[in-house]
């Protein structure tokens, strides 16, 4: 099978190469039928890739341990879903799952595409056979899954790393590589524009379902993984700015702020260079996460180890990824001018440009604070952690302001707003915000958690957004086809898919903003417990009763039995538990016990235990909204699914809602305003203000108040638990790690002795030479740079924008001269709005 | 315009692509069963499913060599005119679309009556020029004659812009004659 295997991977290498060959050619010398022969080897590579997974996958079924890979990550115990599934478990089989996807939807997109834009796609073939020719080169020459051993075969396998079985890690990895391979399908269509000057829309309209799907499973698997962290891992949180989780959030960031431009390119034909800037960056993103993951250039719970020749390859891949695209791009700049301007800094248009621009700084800033210890490395020497508290300092204002955003996106008007309208338009959700703020307030919500207060606040003007556009959109629409609001809601969303499905993903966004505000309330305790004894925390009581033990094939299984009660109420039975599978005995996982309610999660996890006197050491943790998170993603997917509805399945639902409307009546005319162009540069300097203020408090939030007890909580929450688990010392998961024990009592003894913050922190650093010890560099040195330059990101981008809105207010409006009608064209006319009455029946 | 022996050709081609499939695998898993004595279960699975796919191998490589062993032009596939005309239908449902969405937000009091009309006038400028293309069909002589025909009408309509010295009509915007090289009179 081994030799089978690396025979299809030399031939889909070569077929790979014939295919990018073949269609540049016959592009150059128009050769239809080396472009032809160009296509089917695109198509020729899926099937071939398809037969190598086949033969990977059937050697793991077989227990070929010939194979190193099928000997490293499975063994004959596991159940056969696990065998499959660890053919993307390692890393040689992940890059071969990458290169497989990759033909799979290479071969969908050329297919879908074949009859049309016929000057492109030879180009786009090209590009996607060029990218999976990198990847087999890979797998043939460095990284082959289907190595074997040269001599003495094991017998038995090593199996799937233990805490990687579990549903969600299963499913992890294929969405967040579905996400990211997804994202070489625009990039292809974009290459193909740029190379063949093409550079109409077409590229956008092929791309933009492609773009949303990778977007939106690129959003699936960061939450699959946050699901997998928050039930696997057991230190009570889900997402902890881990590199692996960042290099997969990165390309979503970009691809988020692409999807929102692409409108305006749509809509007004501008930002061309803008749009292909960021589907390249995109991909070269999904690229740089693909390399994070597997290089070891970064240190993370779940990263692949280290491989200098692996990061060469890469470096040398995306280094020609930056010189083929942007040469091409700035090649092709004379033709790429945009046809229209911006008219206005207050128009939709401009809130997208900002929005694209704090969704870049946000994608530079995690790429940058997940590459900083590797960076900080070279220059100093010494490893580094970039924890939560430089995360958090710049991501916590950065949410909200895009929260904001998305709730002003859909009021303002395209062109250019005017203050009557905005009026109308903001009433509403204006109110719903104040009345939301007050209310906390008035219900005693301590204002030092203001990031969580003015989330709360803004879910609920965005939540009024959306209500509003979807009451409003309604009631017009009832008004014009004269049908009940039901059916006119129906209709409208039918008709406007994107629009509403947008909306609806907007939703989505803002229950998840939910979930994460309550983390601001997130309450937890430990405790060690006998048999039959109790232990309350807030409204609720734990009664441990006893320690179970039992065994299957696999593992062994220790279960901690609890009752929990809420105000005197029995809520169920918890069974928090550890796992020690015989492959790997000394990694045992942590079975989290999780009752769920909208409110809070009450979330249990077992400790040390004791069998001879049945003692359990358990960590409590209440997590307030959490649940939101998950089901906000859920309406995230049914936007999308509203989104991506096709036209067919359409056709009979819409013919069953509305008639034909009349046309356009009652709204009221409004003069246009003359341009504030400064009035408006205030207010976005106004807005950058906030986030820099923001980043400011969020950072004396972190470091509060002296005295004993503050300075303990500082410490414990800039120590990082040596264990292995990356956490600050408080949050350690592994309660029966026997490191944050000891370096707590070492934090204590310390301060015991009256030494200050900083003595400590220095003698903890002399002990572990080095400020990997700590969650954030020290703000000293050439370490200041991660705290300093995303203030210099943040000041160029609003000079970047003063500059912009200074010239725009100079300019003098342009009227853009409307071609004149002759008169043979009133029957045309006529048609058109026979034509428009029948498209809304 | 496909012929009627390349539309056979194709249909040709279709149908054996999932009979292949199904050929391979029955393959597969006849040599599973009685070469490699497998019962039913993953492995054979995996066999038949490893049947499918390469025949489908064999189908792709065929069709990498197939076109280069016909004569270039036969493998020309022509203007395919249905696929254009559906393309252009495409591209006017969008434009009809957008006009509808545009009178949507007005409707909402989200843009100005001026802007309002602006784009609308934009767009239904787009339909129609979309509208003449589709009625022309594949008849690219008349639609560019039509073309033509209404340019020239608009210069007409416009008063035209004869050259002060020979006569020759010239575009609106021309500087020069381009006939004799005379600069032309500026227009108000």
């Amino acid at each position: 099978m081994a030799a089978f295997g690396t025979f299809t991977l030399l031939i889909a290498l070569i077929v790979a190469t014939y295919g990018g060959v073949a269609s540049v050619v016959g592009a150059r010398r128009r050769s239809l039928r080396l472009i032809e022969s160009g296509r089917a080897a695109a198509y020729a590579l899926a099937a071939i890739l398809s037969l190598t997974s086949v033969a990977i996958v059937y050697a793991f079924v077989t227990h070929d341990y010939s194979i190193k890979y099928v000997q490293r990550y499975s063994d004959a115990s596991s159940p056969l879903f696990y065998k499959i599934t660890a053919y993307w478990g390692g890393l040689d089989g992940s890059i071969l799952w990458w290169v497989f996807l990759l033909s799979v939807f290479s071969a969908i997109a050329i297919y879908s595409n074949r009859h049309r834009h016929k000057e492109i796609m030879p180009y786009v073939v090209a590009t996607l056979m060029g990218i999976a020719d990198f990847f087999l080169f890979i797998i043939v020459f460095h990284k082959n899954p289907f190595d074997t051993f040269l001599t003495q075969v094991p017998t038995t396998g090593e199996g799937l790393n233990p805490i990687l079985q579990n549903a969600y890690m299963v499913t992890h990895p294929p969405s967040l590589y579905t996400g990211l391979v997804g994202m070489s399908i625009p990039y292809a269509f974009a290459m193909g524009a740029l190379i063949s000057g093409h550079l109409d829309d077409a590229w956008i309209a092929a791309v933009r379902k492609w773009t949303l799907l990778a977007w939106f499973f690129l959003a699936q698997g960061l939450t699959l993984g946050m699901l997998w962290a928050y039930e696997e891992l057991g230190w009570g949180g889900f997402w902890a700015w881990d590199p692996v989780e960042n290099a997969g959030f990165i390309p979503w960031l970009t691809g988020t702020a692409f999807l929102h431009s692409v409108m305006i390119q749509e809509r007004r034909g501008m930002l061309k260079i803008w749009n292909f800037t960021l589907v390249i960056l995109t991909f070269l993103l999904t690229i740089v996460a693909t390399f994070l993951t597997r290089s070891g250039v970064v240190e993370s719970v779940h990263a692949f180890g280290k491989d200098p020749k692996l990061a060469m390859m890469f470096g040398i891949f995306m280094a020609t990824i930056v010189v083929v695209s942007f040469g091409f791009m700035i090649a092709r700049l004379p033709e790429l001018r945009s046809r229209a301007r911006l008219d206005s800094w207050l128009s939709r248009e401009a809130a997208f440009l900002v929005n694209n621009w704090i969704l870049l700084f946000a994608a530079f800033f995690v790429l940058f604070a997940t590459l900083f210890p590797t960076l900080s490395e070279a220059v100093t020497g010494q490893r580094i952690r970039v924890g939560e508290p430089v995360f958090n300092r710049w991501m916590v204002p950065i949410g909200i302001v895009l929260l904001f955003l998305t709730g002003v996106g859909p009021l303002i008007a395209w062109r250019k707003a005017t203050p009557s309208h905005l009026r109308y338009q903001f009433t509403w959700p204006v109110t719903a915000a104040v009345t939301t703020l007050v209310t906390l307030i008035a219900l005693g919500y301590s204002l030092q958690h203001w990031a969580a207060i003015s989330c709360f606040s803004l879910c609920a003007f965005v939540t009024g957004t959306i209500v509003q556009e979807f009451a409003r959109g309604a009631s017009v629409r009832k008004r014009n086809t004269g049908s009940d609001v039901v059916t006119a809601l129906l209709g409208m969303v039918l008709r406007g898919r994107r629009r509403y499905g947008g909306y609806v993903v907007h939703m989505g966004i803002v229950f998840m903003f939910l979930g994460w505000a309550g983390q601001s309330y997130k309450s937890e305790a430990e405790t060690n417990m006998v048999p039959g004894a109790e232990f309350s925390i807030g409204k609720y009581v734990i009664k441990y009763s006893r320690l179970t033990h039992e065994e299957d094939r696999q593992k062994e299984m220790v279960t901690g039995e609890l009752m929990l009660f809420k105000e005197g109420k029995e809520l169920g039975r918890l069974r928090p538990a550890k796992w020690f599978f015989q492959k790997k005995p000394g990694e045992p996982t942590t079975e989290v016990a999780i009752h769920r309610s909208p409110v809070e999660d009450f979330y249990v996890t077992l400790g040390n235990y004791d069998f001879t006197e049945g003692t359990a050491a358990l960590k409590v943790v209440i997590n307030p909204l959490v649940d939101w998170i998950w089901f906000g993603f859920m309406m995230l997917a049914i936007g999308t699914g509203i989104t991506l509805l096709p036209e067919a399945v359409l056709v009979p639902l819409a013919a069953r809602a509305g008639v034909a409307p009349v046309g356009p009546t009652g709204a009221a005319g409004h003069a246009r305003s003359a341009d504030s162009g400064l009035a408006t540069l205030l207010v976005f300097v106004g807005a950058a203000a906030v986030l820099l203020g923001g980043a400011r408090t969020a950072y004396a939030a972190e470091s509060p108040g002296r005295g004993h007890e503050a300075d303990r909580q500082f410490l414990m929450s800039n120590i990082v638990c040596m264990c292995g688990c990356l956490r600050p010392l408080n949050d350690c998961g592994m309660i029966n790690c026997g490191k944050h024990e000891a370096e707590t009592a070492k934090v204590d003894e310390l301060l015991g002795q009256g030494k200050s913050r900083d003595e400590i922190v220095a003698s903890f650093i002399a002990e572990y030479g080095g400020q990997h010890i700590l969650t954030a560099p020290l703000d000293k040195g050439f370490n200041r740079l991660v705290w300093a330059l995303p203030y210099g990101f943040g000041i160029a981008g609003v000079g970047a924008l003063a500059v912009g809105a200074w010239r725009f207010a100079k300019r003098a409006p342009v009227s853009e001269v409307a071609p004149t009608v002759a008169k043979a064209e009133t029957e045309l006319e006529d048609r058109l709005d026979d034509e428009l009455d029948r498209i809304d029946s | 315009m496909t012929t009627p022996g390349q539309t056979a050709a194709r249909s040709r081609k279709k149908i054996p692509g999932l009979a292949y499939g199904a050929a391979g695998a029955i393959a597969a898993v006849a040599y599973g069963v009685t070469g490699a004595k497998l019962h039913f279960g993953p492995p054979l699975v995996m066999m038949g499913l490893g049947g499918v796919a390469l025949a489908m191998c064999g189908l792709g490589l065929w069709r990498i060599l197939d076109p280069l062993l016909r004569p270039d032009a036969a493998s020309a596939e022509g203007p395919r005119a249905p696929s254009r005309l559906k393309d252009l239908d495409r591209e006017k449902q969008l434009v009809l679309k957008a006009i509808r969405e545009i009178e949507l937000d007005y409707q909402m009091r989200k843009v100005a009556e001026a802007d309002y009309k602006e784009m609308t006038h934009r767009y239904r400028a787009r339909a129609m020029r979309l509208l003449r293309e589709i009625d022309a069909g594949d008849d690219y002589r008349a639609l560019i004659e039509q073309e033509l025909k209404t340019r020239l009408a608009a210069i007409e309509a416009a008063g035209g812009h004869g050259c002060a010295t020979c006569g020759t009509p010239n575009d609106t915007d021309a500087e020069f004659c381009k006939k004799c090289g005379a600069k032309l009179e500026a227009r108000a």
